[in-house]
């Protein structure tokens, strides 16, 4: 049976416990492939034989270069992760800002009114709170209209 | 006595049938599109119903015509493209909105007759946006020359010369042959290579073949644009919080988004609700 320990990494900053990959070409020619834990002490504090095998297959060097390869990869990942869960949330934003504008336009009073340079503000609005507040305004003029021409 | 060169008309055209919906959305695009350009025609097609309906009537305001659709299909597009009032048109579907003055621009791209259509490119890196693409090896942006195995042309919009008479029959094809197609009733050769997927349903399959297979239109003369994301800039392709687009990832290999990066055309195709489900939109 031939073992042979790839792309080890240390799992703790102690450097006593390792995840390394385990490939074994049996006697019968077979081979397999597993993702083995190997830790550096036994339970009475002796060094495992796994663990020494592992060092005679890789160096201190490797398996240090190893480890911040993949720390740096991971970190790399989070990170393009969370720049896409924003961009994502910035897109549903601005489809929701979209479909409130249309839900605005369609007030009564705002359909009907040819104001195109307030109309023009509401859809040009960059959030919620900026399109509401071109929206009041434009029906307080809407209003304020009506009323003249009430009193009128 | 001096020759004057005519000059073409120039208008929008869009199309809201089946539901309100699209007819909030046109009227949205028509006022987004006033606001860049204010001396825009726009021609509205919609179905009679609507028109008839005098509670529509207010979303007709300000189109410069407002006509009548054949029918009701969800691809009377496709007939309004053909039967477009103007000389140079640009179609655009109604769930866009526009955001650059170089809307007023866009005509430009026909290159006073030098081409015949321009169309936005469905690229590659873009292709994971869409429902369906590629059904063979051979893609435009690998550099293949010949007949792509996808569907590179988007029809969301379309720029095209009405003067050159065969655009009209183009158009015309594209429905009649379109509607033919969805109920299984044309199947020409070149899609038996398509062995994958259900490339049938959308009519850019059938302005594939158009383009690429049809012997009547050899002679058309069809272009993608330059700064192409940015005459249908996809909502699904995402916004960035410091606002800025994504044309760089979906669009690498043309480089107008280093210079020019806002996109004219934004195109809310991903969850503006067609069919009512979601509510209002």
């Amino acid at each position: 049976m031939k073992k042979e320990w790839k792309n080890p990494f240390w799992e703790n900053a102690a450097k006593d416990r390792l995840t390394v990959r385990l490939n074994v070409t049996h006697d019968d020619g077979s081979f397999s492939t597993t993702v083995a834990k190997v830790s550096k002490f036994d339970k009475d504090g002796n060094i495992t034989s796994d663990y020494n095998e592992v060092l005679e297959q890789n160096s201190m060097e490797e398996i240090d270069t190893f480890t911040e390869e993949r720390l740096e990869r991971h970190r790399q990942q989070r990170e393009a992760d969370i720049k896409k869960q924003q961009e994502r949330n910035e897109a549903k934003r601005l489809e929701d800002l979209f479909n409130y504008k249309l839900q605005t336009f369609e007030i009564p009073e705002i359909k009907e009114s040819t104001n195109r340079k307030l109309k023009a503000k509401i859809r040009k609005a960059k959030n919620a709170v900026e399109m509401q507040a071109y929206a009041t305004i434009l029906l307080m003029e809407i209003l304020n209209e009506q009323n003249e021409s009430t009193t009128d | 006595m001096s020759k004057t060169k005519v000059q073409p008309t120039k208008g929008f055209v869009t199309v809201a049938t089946k539901r309100k919906q699209f007819l909030i959305g046109a009227d949205n695009l028509k006022e987004s599109l006033l606001d860049h350009y204010p001396d825009a025609k726009i021609t509205l097609f919609t179905e009679q119903y609507f028109i008839d309906d005098p509670e529509c009537h207010v979303y007709f305001r300000d189109f410069d015509q407002v006509l009548p659709t054949p029918s009701n299909t969800n691809r009377e597009k496709m007939w309004g493209m053909a039967n477009s009032p103007y000389d140079l048109t640009f179609y655009m579907d109604a769930d866009i909105e526009i955001r650059h003055d170089d809307i007023a621009n866009v005509f430009d791209h026909l290159e006073d007759g030098k081409y015949d259509m321009v169309y936005v490119n469905l690229t590659k890196e873009g292709a994971r946006h869409f429902a369906e693409w590629e059904w063979g090896p051979n893609l435009y942006d690998n550099g293949w020359r010949g007949v792509p195995d996808h569907l590179a042309h988007c029809g969301g919009v379309a720029l095209y010369d009405m003067r050159n008479p065969l655009m009209k029959d183009f158009m015309t094809d594209w429905y009649t042959l379109f509607l033919k197609q969805r109920n299984g009733e044309w199947n020409p050769p070149e899609f038996d290579y398509i062995r994958k997927g259900n490339f049938r349903q959308w009519d850019q399959l059938t302005l594939w073949w158009l383009i690429y297979h049809s012997p009547k239109y050899k002679s058309l003369k069809w272009k993608f644009f330059e700064d192409n994301y940015r005459w249908n800039y996809f909502t699904s392709f995402q916004f960035n919080t410091d606002g800025s687009h994504n044309c760089h990832i979906v669009d690498p290999n043309r480089d107008y988004w280093k210079t020019n990066p806002t996109p004219v055309v934004v195109h809310f195709s991903s969850w503006m609700d067609k069919y009512g489900d979601k509510g209002f939109l």
